[in-house]
């Protein structure tokens, strides 16, 4: 949203609807069709060439951009739309990988295609046994429940034997892909099997926000009163943002598995969630666009604020500290600033 | 007799040793506006909340549509076809003002039990303009919620209520924050309401909005029932009086 104007004097007369003494500034501004399909095509045009530019190791660099990309996708209606501290995403990427990614790994031949799907449900299953508890409590207590969660998950993948390969973890090789028959780990089809699988989840998640159920996770992160006025079902409505978000997980954690073709358990840690959350609170809690853009940014990044030996973490904390401060509503609120667009919500 | 469309039956509300509401009876019939007035500290808020569900009743019984709520969560009470406005933050401020009274089609699809109705968002947001524009609103309806003035908020809420197709209202202290003008926009939009049939409660410390807006009255006093008469005898009974009418119409919050 672009920023509203100061609120029309609060005591304005009714009648001044047919006095037209109306608030200055129209919140929401279209940009031309024209000007947002050129934007859209060159975005997909720069996303689609890029791995005929890049190098072996960058273009490994750009596979981990499109699944941060991803499990930003996730978070952004669990945290922003339904407003609820669960701190999943590490714990779920790693559900994904030793349920769809494990089976690819024990299962010969099992198509990637089956492992993903495999990888979605189960991150679907154990988000809805977790979420059924964990959704009960929120704030602070959900944030609490779900990093013991993670260490919990951490704990099983690494006690867990033969069954999730212990400490040692396991190796995937190459599945086949029914589609195209591709190899997803030569070179460019990764990058473009991960493409993929991002217009999916981008795609479901913009039209998810246009739905009756992200309005009434919006109520809901308002009042849970004025969510219930509206007769959401406050439980409900947060075990389904619960699920719907710990499915992409399962799904970005199984494709994570097979592109970097070995899991552990200290994979899945607190860091790489921090990472998630700096990403999403960089982008704009609200906004899968700019979380998503906030991914792909601080992901390449921070690669080469690697190359700051020793103040490599000042720098870090600098940008976000700086980006923080100054971005209040992220890179979506400057988005919005100079398109003077806002997010539709119907 | 008309249908009921709210029964409370001996409704009684205790916080710990307290007392805010106690033995309260009163029904509302289709179709017309009920008034609960009462000082600050009467009870009104209480006995609104545990129509809403928001409270529950510690006795007594809550009926909508001859259906017993009483111990329905607040959700599935308004499924039931009930809608209700807030004091304060009744809308969703990031929101626009259109985008708010989608909420309320999301409200009527619940209520309907079709959950796939608001997926045509096409037909819906059209539903919506044109609900905006018969309670002359249509010009608010692409500013965002936050950014209009307290008045239109309130009759935006209205809006919102009135697109979830409810068959009875509920208002929470409609005329806090208002100017004169604003309320007489509001007291005459619960009127053009109940001339479609809908069914109004509006509670209000404002003797004036609530005397002039309700056809039938129920008068609090420290928890219980002063009385219950039309708008005309509450006005001119003395006990009421009393009690707080010989007070200024402002109020004292």
């Amino acid at each position: 949203m672009s920023t509203p104007t100061e609120p029309a004097e609060a005591e304005e007369h009714l009648g001044a609807v047919e006095e037209s003494r109306q608030p200055k500034q129209a919140v929401s501004a279209k940009v031309p069709p024209a000007a947002k399909a050129s934007i859209i095509v060159l975005g997909v045009a720069a996303l689609i060439s890029l791995p005929l530019i890049l190098g072996d190791y960058r273009l490994l660099l750009a596979n981990m951009m499109l699944i941060n990309g991803i499990v930003v996708l996730g978070l952004v209606p669990l945290l922003g739309w339904s407003g609820q501290f669960a701190f999943i995403s590490a714990a779920f990427m790693a559900v994904g990988a030793y349920t769809g990614g494990r089976l690819l790994n024990l299962v010969d031949g099992l198509p990637l295609e089956v492992g993903l799907l495999l990888g979605c449900a189960g991150g679907a299953l154990i988000g809805l046994a977790f979420g059924a508890l964990a959704v009960r409590v929120k704030g602070y207590y959900l944030a609490v429940v779900t990093v013991s969660f993670m260490f919990v998950v951490e704990m099983v993948a690494r006690e867990g034997g033969g069954v999730t390969g212990g400490v040692d973890g396991f190796l995937i090789s190459a599945p086949p892909v029914l589609v195209l028959g591709l190899n997803p780990l030569k070179g460019v089809s990764t990058y473009y099997i991960g493409l993929a699988l991002t217009i999916i989840v981008l795609a479901f998640v913009m039209w998810l926000r246009r739905t009756a159920l992200a309005r009434g996770w919006a109520a809901l992160s308002v009042d849970e009163h004025l969510a219930q006025a509206v007769g959401v079902n406050p439980y409900r409505s947060r075990l389904i943002a619960f699920v719907i978000a710990s499915s992409i997980f399962g799904l970005a954690g199984t494709w994570y598995a097979v592109v970097t073709q070995y899991v552990q358990p200290h994979t899945f840690g607190f860091g790489l969630m921090l990472t998630h959350f700096v990403f999403l609170i960089v982008g704009g809690v609200k906004s899968p666009i700019g979380a998503w853009i906030a991914a792909i940014v601080l992901t390449v990044a921070s690669e080469y604020i690697r190359s700051f030996a020793g103040i490599s973490e000042i720098v870090y904390g600098a940008t976000l500290l700086i980006a923080v401060l100054v971005m209040r509503r992220g890179i979506a609120g400057i988005i919005e600033r100079i398109t003077r667009t806002r997010e539709r919500w119907a | 007799m008309a249908n009921e469309v709210l029964r409370c039956d001996g409704v009684t509300v205790r916080f710990g040793g307290l007392v805010a509401v106690d033995n309260v009876s009163f029904t509302i019939e289709e179709g017309t506006v009920f008034g609960l007035l009462g000082p600050n500290g009467a009870g009104k808020s209480t006995l609104f909340n545990s129509v809403t569900g928001v409270v529950r009743a510690s006795e007594g019984r809550v009926e909508l549509f001859g259906a017993d709520v009483t111990s329905l969560p607040a959700h599935s009470r308004m499924r039931s076809g009930v809608a209700r406005t807030f004091q304060l933050g009744g809308l969703i401020r990031d929101f626009t003002v259109l985008e708010n009274v989608v909420l309320g089609i999301d409200h009527k699809a619940r209520i309907e039990g079709n959950r796939l109705a608001s997926v045509k968002s096409k037909q819906v947001l059209e539903e919506a303009r044109q609900i905006l524009i018969d309670l002359q609103l249509g010009d608010y309806a692409d500013y965002e919620a936050g950014a209009i003035g307290s008045g239109t908020q309130r009759a935006v809420e209205v809006a919102r209520c009135v697109a979830a197709g409810a068959k009875l209202i509920l208002l929470d202290e409609p005329g806090v924050g208002l100017t004169p003008p604003d309320r007489e926009f509001l007291k005459n939009l619960v009127k053009r309401l109940a001339d479609h049939g809908t069914s109004v409660l509006i509670t209000d410390h404002d003797t004036d909005l609530v005397l002039g807006a309700a056809e039938r009255v129920l008068a609090l006093d420290q928890g219980s029932v002063l009385m219950v008469g039309s708008a005309d005898e509450v006005k001119s009974d003395k006990r009421v009086i009393d009690a707080y009418l010989g007070t200024t119409e402002e109020g004292t919050e």
